[in-house]
């Protein structure tokens, strides 16, 4: 992993999300919501640009490309957000299962 | 493509393939956009073509309402200055018209191009405007995002025209 450009990627991120919470002051209520999915989509493309490897979580960003390019009501993207937080719901029950030794 | 069929079926494409764009078809996108009516011919317009993708990628960052990763993008800018010198107390308001064709002039010309392109207002203006070294007097109005489409978008609804219509009075049914 090439730590100059990580940075470089984050820093870029940052900006995103400054100038978003700017923006939302003014826009629709319906964008809160669809900037935080289109931040995980960004924080999951600078993830998958250094190195992602997790299933898991390339077929996430992909859900997560295809959404925000469309165009879904603000019902429909609600519902959408609603399956991803359970399918990482399960990702990290998963994932992070209290061990034998700790039941 | 005929005019009708490329305003009736124009979408806005936020989805880019990673092809890039010949500059003779940015070239001629930006002409269809010079070619644009303006109140009193004032063109009050100023357009700004970023292409680098790491400048790209900055913009993007200063621009929330970029969504995917366009292979090009035009700042429509607005140059009060010039509206108001030409166009009397009146013209920064029909200067605003003005900016609004000449976006759609370049949507539809990217359109028939083989372009997606989408107008974003959700960018950053004092920041946009820091970025770009924009003079005093001018403003950025919208950012145009290109490239070719990945994806071919679902219509969005439109309003029937029995609710946006009236015949000769308003209120009066258009049938």
């Amino acid at each position: 992993m090439n730590d100059q450009s990580y940075q470089k990627d984050l820093g870029l991120l940052v900006g995103y999300l400054l100038t978003s919470a700017h923006g939302l002051y003014e826009e629709p209520p319906g964008y809160g919501p669809f900037r935080l999915l289109d931040t995980a989509g960004r924080l999951l493309a600078i993830m998958e640009a250094h190195g992602l490897d997790d299933p898991f979580f390339l077929q996430l960003k992909e859900r997560i490309d295809a959404e925000r390019s469309g165009h879904s009501s603000d019902e429909e993207l609600r519902t959408t957000i609603d399956e991803l937080c359970q399918q990482i719901a399960h990702e990290l029950r998963k994932q992070y299962s209290l061990s034998e030794e700790h039941s | 493509m005929e005019t009708l069929q490329a305003i009736l079926t124009r979408r806005s494409v936020r989805a880019y393939t990673s092809e890039p764009i010949p500059a003779e078809t940015l070239h001629r996108l930006l002409q269809a956009g010079r070619a644009t009516a303006s109140g009193g011919n004032v063109q009050p317009w100023r357009f700004i073509l970023l292409q680098e993708p790491a400048r790209l990628a900055a913009l993007r960052s200063l621009a929330p309402g970029i969504i995917g990763e366009p292979r090009a993008v035009i700042c429509i800018c607005l140059d009060v200055q010039r509206a108001v010198e030409l166009g009397g107390a009146g013209g920064e308001q029909v200067a605003w018209l003005s900016i609004g064709l000449a976006t759609q002039n370049l949507l539809l010309a990217a359109h028939d191009l083989g372009l997606g392109a989408c107008p974003v207002a959700s960018f950053h203006q004092a920041g946009i405007s820091i970025f770009l070294d924009l003079p005093t007097g001018v403003q950025p109005i919208l950012l145009i995002t290109l490239g070719y489409p990945a994806i071919k978008p679902t219509p969005p609804g439109r309003r029937p025209l029995s609710e946006i219509c009236f015949t000769e009075t308003w209120g009066n049914p258009y049938e």
